[in-house]
């Protein structure tokens, strides 16, 4: 049966975010899935092509405590802190998209300030739950600061302060731009004490659970057992897209991550003394730039499900649409990773 | 890393004179040394800096070429001339390591260094090449080790450059305390049982000045290496053809393996199946399978026997211009 068709027969009735018939298809038709031959590449010589899919979930969801302190001053800054901290994840980044886009200001005009503890209590980085832990937060305390603000602004307007609202680096009555203040005038009314603001995680701004499909294609030279992945294709979603850029970014390391896990990443002990026999970068072998394939990305936004973590939820089904695609390359399964060329070979004998 | 003293001679036989005291070392790029010194593997009291003496490629009698040991890996591997009269050579020369250890490392670098065996380079195992009683290999983790060459120590050569220069015939220039040595590449190496602590005849207070390639004369040759990673990563097992050529015929060859044994092993098995054949896939398959008819695998290497095979194959056919995978 076409392992598109078994995972879709297969699905479970109900399950949340239940994406992946959909991506299924939809990353079939792209990635181009009809052209998969059965399994065994029947072409001449000893380079075996194949193709293979596998599709994943995760958590990601959010939770508190996770505490955020927002400041805007009467020189129009905006400070947002937050004690977590960056691990090459774009932290700093989403701290700075969500506090801009609550406040209607462009994402430079914020201050993030983070990794510090006098920030407050605030998650660690694991188990993909850092975005959605603090971008309710986040918003919840630059909600928060700009309701004072507004409050400020009112008397001068003469309107009500419920009537505001902060756009395109304005605040004005809703609906009425041109009756309103600049940023820069709005804060003009705070006056020598800033505007200081806290948030922490609540419900209803962050979800729980992504879906994602992965499509891989290799080639494996039968004479050699050397498998080299030539192409990704990942459908994924993680709820409401904060950063592109960011996003993708956590899409391409996750499936490079899982390539290391598919092809190279081997803890090799020494059997009789127990020692780590490659403790190094000579010999605990990562991707290079040449083993690097081409990866195609389809993120799906879903703004009604507010964030969700994308640190780990590419990584899950990559290795295994690889080694798939090695079986149908091949004809044979291996199956424990890392595919070395001594385990490939062996299959095939 | 433990001090050390630091000498900067002004030409070779300074540098020679300044290897004298015990325990002295050249370094030319470093690229093996530092690290072997970081992890405490070798501790040096002298560092003899090796990187100013001859670099050079100059055109010797018959229409060799000799090629001082200090140059870089990168400027061999885009030497022209190399390329045109040694192929092999400057195909081995652009796989090493990386781009920024090709810039640094240096041919006699690439050709002493010491072995790249995870035993020998964690300062936790006592093996024989540190002074220990025992290889930890045998009984070990052992996918990556030896597949001739009978031991007691079953490290492979990690030298890319050693196994074209056994096959294209060169010959080492070393300098002592009492002068110029020539060597043959193929007698430099030296096989554990013979002295299980080196893997050559380079004597503490000699330095490898020059490797000296014959005119290549009417060869046709090729290279060919298995690597799990496409780069920064040692081959598995690689393989040099040089293929002396009388109409479509083999008239003579050499075919030298790497990464499968303690030295370049040269196979003359390979070189008698060839001989007089017409190259095709069959007759190189044929070689190949004559290359490693005495291979004797360890517990976990037995893959390695159709990696090299599958090298040698495909040098052979590289050499004779058949298209490869």
């Amino acid at each position: 049966m076409d392992p598109i068709e078994f995972r879709i027969k297969n699905l479970p009735p109900e399950a949340p975010n239940a994406m992946w018939a959909s991506y299924l298809r939809e990353g079939a038709a792209e990635f181009g899935w009809n052209k998969r031959h059965p399994t065994g590449d029947k072409a001449a010589g000893p380079i075996k092509t194949g193709m293979g899919v596998a599709i994943g979930t995760w958590g990601g969801g959010g939770r508190g405590p996770a505490q955020a302190h927002c400041e805007i001053a009467s020189d129009g800054s905006v400070i947002m802190r937050v004690g977590t901290q960056d691990i090459g994840t774009g932290t700093r980044t989403l701290v700075a998209v969500v506090t801009a886009d609550a406040l209607g200001l462009q994402v430079p005009q914020i201050t993030p300030e983070i990794g510090d503890t006098v920030y407050g209590v605030s998650p660690l980085s694991g188990g993909s739950t850092t975005a959605a832990s603090i971008s309710p937060s986040i918003r919840i305390a630059a909600i928060k600061a700009l309701d004072a603000l507004k409050e400020k602004v009112a008397p001068a307007l003469s309107v009500d302060a419920a009537s505001l609202v902060a756009t395109g680096g304005r605040i004005h009555v809703k609906d009425n731009p041109s009756r309103g203040l600049s940023w820069a005038d709005a804060c003009k009314r705070i006056g020598p004490q800033a505007i200081a603001t806290d948030g922490d995680w609540a419900p209803g701004l962050s979800s729980v659970t992504t879906s994602g499909v992965q499509f891989a294609e290799t080639t494996v030279d039968i004479e050699t057992g050397i498998v080299k992945v030539t192409r990704v294709l990942a459908v994924q979603d993680c709820g409401l897209v904060v950063s592109r850029l960011t996003a993708e970014s956590q899409c391409y390391g996750g499936i490079i991550g899982s390539i290391n896990f598919a092809l190279f990443e081997d803890r090799i002990l020494d059997r009789n003394t127990g020692q780590m026999v490659n403790p190094n970068m000579e010999w605990y072998l990562l991707a290079g730039m040449s083993d690097i394939p081409r990866i195609d990305l389809r993120l799906k936004d879903q703004p009604e499900r507010g964030v969700i973590g994308l640190g780990e939820p590419p990584t899950v089904p990559t290795a295994a649409a690889i080694a798939l695609a090695v079986r149908n390359a091949i004809g044979a399964t291996v199956r424990s990773l890392p595919l070395t060329p001594a385990r490939i070979l062996q299959a095939l004998s | 890393m433990k001090p050390f003293a630091y000498v900067n001679p002004a030409n070779e036989k300074d540098a020679v004179a300044a290897l004298a005291p015990e325990n002295s070392m050249p370094i030319g790029g470093g690229q093996d040394l530092l690290a072997r010194m970081k992890d405490y593997i070798t501790q040096p009291d002298r560092l003899v800096n090796v990187k100013g003496l001859d670099s050079a490629v100059t055109t010797v009698n018959g229409g060799g070429l000799r090629i001082g040991s200090a140059m870089k890996m990168a400027d061999l591997a885009e030497h022209a001339q190399v390329a045109r009269l040694y192929p092999a050579v400057a195909a081995a020369a652009i796989e090493v390591g990386t781009p920024q250890i090709r810039n640094q490392g240096t041919v006699g670098g690439n050709l002493n260094q010491r072995p790249r065996c995870w035993y020998f380079r964690n300062e936790e195992f006592l093996c024989l090449k540190k002074g220990g009683t025992r290889c930890f290999a045998p009984t070990g983790e052992n996918q990556f080790h030896a597949l001739f060459g009978g031991g007691p120590s079953y490290i492979v050569h990690p030298s890319s450059l050693a196994v074209p220069f056994v096959a294209y015939g060169a010959t080492f220039r070393l300098l002592g305390p009492n002068g110029e040595r020539l060597v043959p590449a193929a007698e430099y190496f030296t096989l554990p049982r013979q002295n299980v602590r080196v893997e050559n005849v380079l004597a503490p207070n000699e330095l490898l000045t020059h490797v000296i390639l014959p005119a290549p004369g009417n060869v046709k040759s090729g290279h060919y290496e298995v690597r799990y990673k496409a780069s920064h990563d040692w081959p598995i097992a690689f393989a040099t053809a040089v293929l002396t050529m009388s109409g479509q015929a083999v008239q003579g060859a050499r075919i030298v393996m790497g990464a499968v044994a303690p030295i370049p092993w040269r196979s003359q098995a390979a070189e008698q199946a060839l001989t007089g054949k017409t190259i095709t896939e069959a007759t190189a398959s044929a070689a190949a399978d004559a290359a490693l008819a005495d291979a004797r695998a360890l517990s976990q290497n037995a893959y390695k026997i159709q990696v090299a095979k599958t090298a040698v194959k495909r040098a052979i056919m590289r050499a004779a211009g058949l298209p490869t995978a």
